[in-house]
């Protein structure tokens, strides 16, 4: 984590699921970020991390999505973004997916300063406890790229903890995939359904009201099959949820 | 080589999550499996032994014809015979003359997965000689005519009732389905194949070049039946799997067993040094080792080499979910799980398994276990980069291109969104999407899609502080 | 294919491949030894099933008589060493009789009494090693196993022990580090002992 002086000036990397399916999610990263006196930019010539192509097996079509983030946040000197996944897309594969090209350099320096939005507000500005109020019972879902290529895990715990009336229950695998995985979703349904059957069983016995998240990506998945098969407490993404206990947004989760 | 199942990886996979009785009896396995691993190195520095296994094996492998050099030297002084298998054909062949030169005709096996991946015990079996599994997960598969469903707990996938049944109906036993009923049935039928065995036929964990010796761990003693009872010991070795000397056995080893069942040691570890000296009451007339390449050598100039490290403990399979929904059946092929998904299309070509490096979620819970470090999901993802090259269909690429080409700049992006935003009117229904064209049929047919935002993020921004 | 052609064509394939140094020191492991003797042996063996015993030579007897209770028929190895008599006797005195050595023995005994080339405190392990008068069946075919450990034989931990195996490898064929009794859990994961090896292994540790 690049430490040294707490920076006053952050640009969103709202990825493009937050942009365009779930804009709430980066207007609550907004107001978190606000909240903390940190002033906010958001340089609209961002569009995505080129993430799911680079999986797929074309790298040189990331490498032409990816460059606009290499474009936008040039001038950026922390960068955060709603999304372990995209976060790590930059700080992890980006150095490798530019590496022998003219962008190395840039793509190196961006990787330093991305911070998915639990890191940064954790290990960044150093803030281990958020207060706030929202009355519900939450189980946590740690998506994987957050947790695995970010080594994320007690960051989003650590600023729920503070939360009053919020209850936190462990499912019994927190840290297994729920299947959404990018094209994975749509080249192997059968199973990407399977998988995020058996996590959001898991998250109904914890008997929470709400399985919280850090990625939109997961979300998008686990509600797209609560709302078919009608199992599972409602996926929330963390960020909405800190906001709204926060004051910061109209009740929408406690409703 | 092994044939392979008709079908694609998601044809097998879907066939499996028929079966719900499967991912649950995986699911209990290797939940056991990885407390079992985090407890068992709870004690221990783990990363550094990661790292010196890491080490111990990249510099084995690039220095592999040294050590398999000096290997087959050090075996040669005390009586072992190696020979060198370029392919499936000249192992089998191999094997199958040194049955027939030995009057061999029953033989006992002990676990070796590259024995699956030769086919050998069909070969073997259209020979005449009875071959008998004898690793108890591997004796029910094969009573069963299944390949083993995971590398160290071949049965995985079936219950103690469906054990019951089989024995009942092919040992011809009333037996009830208690597991150590069930082992003890086993044990006295095997008991009787050992004493009565011409060869034995093992796979080896490590072969040391200094000196030449096999190094067989086992829980259950067969591996020390099968080298001790027989005339014959035939060792089956992928050229891959050599050390040094004894001294990195100090980290592998427990590398080894920690990561694939949670144990600190085996039962048993077995150290063999050629056939029965003069002087000694027992033990084998004849050791062979069989060094087998079989595609392996293909791979060691290219960026995968490092799947070449792998020490075969299974602990990727242990923790990937995809794998624990469906088993290795669904692979289709000697090796599944994170490995097998990169293995398989490397050693049998992108024809035949070129659909698994896709059989992921990229969860990186394989690469996290790996206790020789191998980034397995980075291999994933450069396999679908090779596959993609040759094999991606037409509208594939034209997918990709086309979107590549729309989201390198904020304005084609904007557009591709507004256009997407009005053609989703066709298909919303109360704020979310039951069913949509291909190819996001695939993802509508069990899960619901979200609209696109009427207003994206980008708007709202703009709206409220200009731009 | 010979030798050299297939050393060839591995060596054409890795052509230009670096090579990193092997570990100059290796890690410690959760199978190193801790400087606990025979206290860690008998609560890993015991852990796993099986039983350890340290005694005084002049213990040895009755401890072999108490091991071999319930046993009828029993195969010696001829690696005991100065104990051979003792053991002899402990098993007289245990009502056991004792068969010729070797497969058949072996295969009709239900226990084995075998020597041991070294401990391993750290897992609770014994080294068994074939040669003259000390056939491999003798502590595998039967269901019970006793191995007679000399105390100076006792390491601390699995590299010791691995330290000491290129030497011990050059007159044996045949070496197999023992831990506990003979396992498995391919059947719902559920643990059972007495697979193809002994289902009891007693380990009488000896010494002044």
């Amino acid at each position: 984590m690049s430490h040294g002086a707490r920076p006053r000036r952050v640009s969103l990397f709202v990825t493009c699921l937050v942009d365009l399916v779930h804009p709430e999610i980066g207007d609550a990263t907004e107001q978190l970020l606000r909240d903390l006196d940190l002033e906010v930019d958001f340089p609209p010539s961002q569009t995505c991390c080129g993430q799911p192509a680079y999986n797929a097996g074309f790298p040189d079509q990331a490498r032409r999505i990816g460059r606009t983030l290499l474009d936008a946040f040039e001038g950026s000197e922390a960068v955060v973004a709603p999304s372990g996944s995209c976060a790590a897309m930059v700080r992890t594969n980006f150095p490798r997916l530019f590496a022998g090209t003219p962008d190395e350099e840039r793509a190196e320096t961006l990787a330093e300063r991305v911070h998915e939005l639990s890191a940064f507000v954790v290990d960044v500005l150093g803030i281990d406890h958020l207060t706030g109020a929202l009355p519900a019972r939450a189980t946590y879902h740690d998506a994987c790229h957050g947790l695995r290529e970010l080594g994320l895990s007690s960051q989003g715990r650590r600023l729920l903890a503070g939360i009053e009336g919020l209850g936190l229950v462990e499912m019994a695998r927190p840290d297994a995939c729920c299947g959404f995985g990018g094209t994975f979703s749509v080249r192997l349904p059968e199973l990407a359904t399977a998988m995020a059957e058996d996590k959001l069983r898991q998250a109904a016995a914890t008997g929470a009201d709400v399985v919280i998240t850090g990625d939109a990506g997961c979300l998008v998945h686990l509600a797209g099959l609560r709302s078919r098969a009608g199992i599972g407490p409602r996926p929330v993404h963390l960020a909405v949820l800190l906001a709204e206990a926060r004051g910061l947004r109209g009740p929408a989760i406690r409703a | 080589m092994s044939a392979r199942p008709p079908g694609s990886f998601r044809d097998r996979a879907g066939a499996l999550l028929e079966r719900p009785e499967v991912a649950a009896a995986i699911g209990r396995a290797m939940d056991i499996r990885a407390r079992g691993r985090s407890t068992v190195f709870s004690g221990a520095d783990v990363e550094a032994m990661r790292a010196a296994g890491e080490a111990i094996r990249a510099h084995t492998i690039a220095n592999l014809p040294r050590y398999l050099d000096a290997f087959a030297e050090a075996a040669d002084r005390h009586g072992t015979r190696v020979f060198f298998a370029a392919d499936a054909s000249e192992a089998v062949g191999y094997v199958r003359e040194v049955l027939r030169r030995t009057g061999s005709r029953r033989i006992v096996k002990g676990k070796s997965m590259v024995s699956e991946e030769l086919g050998l015990n069909a070969a073997l079996g259209s020979d005449g000689a009875e071959v008998t599994e004898t690793d108890l997960g591997e004796y029910i598969v094969q009573l069963a005519h299944e390949p083993p469903a995971h590398i160290t707990v071949p049965a995985v996938h079936m219950t103690r009732a469906q054990i019951r049944d089989l024995f009942n109906r092919e040992l011809g036993a009333a037996v009830s389905d208690e597991p150590r009923a069930l082992t003890h049935m086993a044990r006295r039928v095997l008991r009787d194949r050992f004493l009565a065995a011409d060869a034995g036929i093992t796979g080896v964990n490590f072969g040391v070049a200094e000196t030449g010796s096999l190094v067989i761990v086992t829980n259950e003693g067969n591996a020390r039946m099968c080298t001790s009872l027989p005339r014959v010991h035939i060792a089956l070795l992928g050229m891959e799997r050599l050390v040094p000397s004894f001294r990195e056995l100090a980290v592998l080893l427990p590398l080894l067993t920690g990561s694939a069942t949670g144990q600190r040691i085996t039962a048993y570890l077995n150290v063999i040094a050629g056939p029965r000296r003069p002087e000694e009451p027992d033990g084998p007339d004849e050791v062979h080792v069989v060094v087998v390449d079989n595609g392996r050598s293909a791979i060691l100039g290219s960026e995968y080499r490092s799947i070449l490290h792998c020490i075969r403990c299974g602990a990727c399979q242990n923790v990937c979910p995809v794998f624990r929904q469906v088993g290795g059946h669904a692979y289709g092929g000697t090796y599944g799980g994170p490995i097998g998904a990169v293995l398989a299309p490397l050693l049998e070509g992108f024809e035949q398994a070129g659909d698994l490096p896709h059989a992921s979620s990229l969860c990186v819970a394989c690469t996290e276990v790996c206790p020789v470090n191998i980034p397995l999901h980075e291999h994933l993802i450069s396999l679908r980069r090779d596959v993609a090259a040759t094999r991606a269909s037409a509208g594939e690429r034209l997918t990709f291109r086309l979107w590549g080409l729309l989201w390198s700049r904020p304005r084609t992006y904007g557009v591709t969104a507004r256009v997407a935003r009005v053609g989703q009117r066709l298909l919303a229904r109360r704020g979310r999407i039951p069913r949509a064209p291909f190819p996001l049929s695939r993802w509508t047919a069990g899960r619901d899609l979200p609209p696109l935002a009427r207003e994206p993020f980008r708007d709202r921004w703009r709206r409220r502080h200009g731009s | 294919m010979d030798r050299s052609a297939f050393l060839d064509r591995v060596r054409t394939r890795l052509a230009g491949t670096i090579a990193p140094d092997l570990p100059g020191e290796l890690p410690r492991t959760m199978v190193s030894g801790d400087g606990r003797g025979f206290d860690r042996f008998a609560e890993e063996l015991a852990a796993l099933g099986g039983e350890a015993r340290s005694v005084s030579p002049d213990e040895l007897e009755e401890a072999v008589k108490a091991a071999a209770e319930g046993c009828t028929r029993a195969v010696l190895g001829a690696d005991l060493g100065p104990y051979a008599d003792r053991v002899a006797g402990g098993l007289a005195a245990a009502g056991c009789a004792v068969l010729e050595p070797g497969r058949e023995g072996a295969a009709a005994a239900d226990l084995g009494v075998t020597g041991a080339v070294f401990g391993v405190a750290a897992t609770g392990s014994v080294l068994l090693s074939s040669g003259p008068g000390a056939p491999r069946t003798t502590g595998l075919l039967p269901e019970r196993h006793l191995a007679i450990l000399p105390r100076d034989r006792l390491l601390p931990g699995l590299e010791e022990l691995i330290g000491r195996l290129p030497a011990a490898t050059g007159s044996a064929s045949q070496m197999v580090l023992v831990t506990g009794p003979s396992r498995t859990s391919d059947i719902e994961m559920t643990p059972v002992l007495g697979v193809h090896g002994p289902e009891h292994v007693i380990v009488l540790m000896v010494g002044g």
